[in-house]
């Protein structure tokens, strides 16, 4: 309930960035810089006088943006290939074992490698942590399809002459959906995660674009003058990752009773 | 148990030719020519010539990858293009920090987590379950890398108690090496204890509901006995798997934290690389990372092995 209400608050921010934030983000007010927090900067400045309050408002649009488009990427990527390699077993050896690759590299390693060549932009963040988050979900939905495809309802529909895209479609992929739904809460928070540490090292998002991870990685330079840099976002990212793990925990007691109390929230890079 | 052993080893084989031959791709993925990318925009046509060359980029891509395989077989992960020396000279240097920093993450996960997880599972939604659960989920909210800067402020800034970043070489001793890693290995693992507290506290929960536990208890055994003796042995099992994989998680943690902290290890070697756009020490790292994942767990996929029977003779 709590995750649900932190989320819900994360959402409304993203979606009215433009009337909370109350300034523009990148307006440099030179005659404040690295204020501390006050009446007219709620949360203070940066280093060149721009608003962090608004930055951390236009941060957790970017957040909610990166986080809710890598989960539909991963989605889609991760059942296309689970439904495929879990129904064609001659498909499954091979595209298993091109996943098993994938997951060999650590998610930010593979993450960073990958924007080493696609750039930083916000486009290839959403790819490359889309790239690192489709085997997970492929995992998961092979998982569930091995299972249903031996269930009498589709050897049933497969009798009747059915074709295989229609009992896929139609009986296997809707039986397999809810623990991918579970996951996607945590892909939501880690890709959350991710991007906020790709920017941090400086190889996600553009420094001129606020994001969370932008915003700490001034922040850590003026640690003892504008603690204010690191406090607030900081805040905002540990909100919005609770609300979600919260959340998928919630989530998971209500569609997979089975998994009750098994730690599987998303593991911070 | 022999073919299942054989068949775990030889399944490393494929997963390391994905390994490979993604790195390899890894340069290709750049938009426009790569050997101009890297050389940046002041080169001459015959320095990117000379550079495209040097990668063997003027080559076929099957012939690139098939010289990639060769030289990775020999151990020869090519010269970095902005420090002018080979990849795995680089990466050696680096790899004390980056190690050292790690297992003391990896020390502080355990020490941490599995307490909490015993002690939790066996105040079972007391106010003590509940407290240290809640931290775990506090502890998993937050990213690593926001817990250095947080201790930085309050521990080096405020207090003055620690370094606030830098690294001291274990050559200058144990203490003042410790010293230096102790911040950044805390915000390391902890994080990582919070998941093996939760995973310790389920797997403790599904034991401690066995029928050999409530027979321990009907014969009169003390509580300490049954939690400690015969339900610890079973339950620790899954989180020896996790501990495992904590490791091999920690090290790709270890890239964000060295930049929080200012330590020169791989990590700092890589986004140094990524910001020069030097691919061959890139590819080198992010090899030797996935390498020593995929190797730590077969590890634990074999200790496993040989701690539960259950699964030996099946």
């Amino acid at each position: 309930m709590i995750g649900a209400i932190l989320v819900a608050i994360n959402v409304l921010v993203a979606v009215f960035a433009p009337v909370i934030g109350r300034w523009e983000p990148q307006l440099l007010d030179v005659k404040a810089r690295l204020a501390p927090p006050n009446p007219t900067h709620w949360m203070g400045t940066d280093d060149v006088g721009r608003d962090v309050w608004s930055r951390v408002v236009y941060g957790t649009r970017l957040s909610m943006l990166v986080g809710g488009v890598v989960m539909l990427f991963s989605f889609v990527g991760g059942i296309v290939f689970g439904l495929l390699g879990g129904y064609y077993r001659p498909l499954d050896n091979v595209l298993m074992r091109i996943m098993d690759g994938f997951m060999a590299f650590p998610p930010i390693i593979l993450a960073i490698a990958l924007m080493a060549s696609l750039g930083p932009s916000v486009v290839n963040v959403i790819v490359a942590l889309g790239i690192v988050y489709v085997p997970r979900v492929a995992r998961i939905v092979r998982g569930s399809v091995l299972v249903i495809r031996e269930t009498p309802y589709v050897e049933a529909a497969l009798a009747l002459g059915v074709p295989d895209m229609t009992v896929l479609r139609r009986h296997v992929l809707p039986n397999c959906l809810s623990p991918v739904i579970v996951q996607g809460t945590f892909i939501f928070a880690a890709a959350v995660l991710g991007e906020a540490a790709l920017s941090f090292l400086g190889v996600g998002v553009p420094p001129q674009i606020p994001s969370w991870g932008n915003v700490l990685a001034e922040g850590r330079l003026y640690l003892q003058q504008a603690p204010w840099l690191t406090l607030f976002p900081g805040a905002a990212i540990m909100a919005c990752i609770l609300g979600l793990n919260l959340f998928g925990d919630g989530l998971r007691d209500l569609l997979d009773p089975k998994m009750q109390g098994v730690a599987n929230s998303a593991r911070p890079s | 148990m022999q073919t299942y052993l054989l068949r775990r080893v030889l399944a490393v084989i494929p997963v390391m030719l994905v390994v490979a031959t993604v790195t390899c791709v890894l340069i290709h993925l750049a938009p426009g020519d790569p050997a101009s990318i890297i050389a940046g925009p002041d080169a001459t046509p015959a320095d990117i010539a000379r550079l495209r060359h040097q990668l063997g980029l003027d080559e076929p891509l099957p012939t690139q990858l098939v010289h990639w395989y060769g030289r990775l077989l020999r151990g020869d992960l090519g010269d970095s293009i902005f420090l002018r020396r080979p990849v795995t000279e680089a990466i050696l240097e680096r790899l004390e920090p980056t190690l050292l920093l790690t297992s003391w993450a990896t020390l502080i996960a355990v020490l941490i987590g599995v307490p909490a997880g015993i002690v939790s599972a066996r105040y079972h939604n007391t106010a003590v379950d509940q407290s240290f659960m809640g931290l775990a989920l506090i502890g998993l909210s937050i990213p690593n890398f926001l817990l250095g800067l947080l201790m930085i402020l309050v521990f080096g800034v405020w207090l003055r108690w620690l370094p606030v970043a830098g690294y001291v070489s274990l050559d200058l001793g144990l203490w003042p090496n410790a010293r230096s890693l102790l911040m950044p290995a805390v915000s390391l693992g902890l994080v990582q204890s919070a998941l093996i507290a939760r995973i310790t506290r389920s797997s403790m929960l599904d034991v401690l509901r066995e029928q050999y536990i409530l027979a321990s208890r009907a014969k009169g055994l003390a509580e300490r006995a049954v939690v400690y003796k015969h339900a610890l042995k079973n339950a620790i099992i899954p989180t020896l798997t996790v501990i495992g994989i904590t490791f091999a998680i920690l090290i790709g943690g270890a890239v964000v934290i060295e930049t929080v902290f200012n330590i020169p290890g791989v990590g700092r070697l890589i986004i140094s690389a990524v910001l020069r756009r030097d691919y061959p020490v890139i590819q080198g790292v992010v090899l030797i990372i996935a390498l020593t994942y995929t190797l730590i767990n077969l590890l634990v996929d074999l200790v496993y092995l040989t701690l539960d029977p259950r699964i030996r003779y099946q």
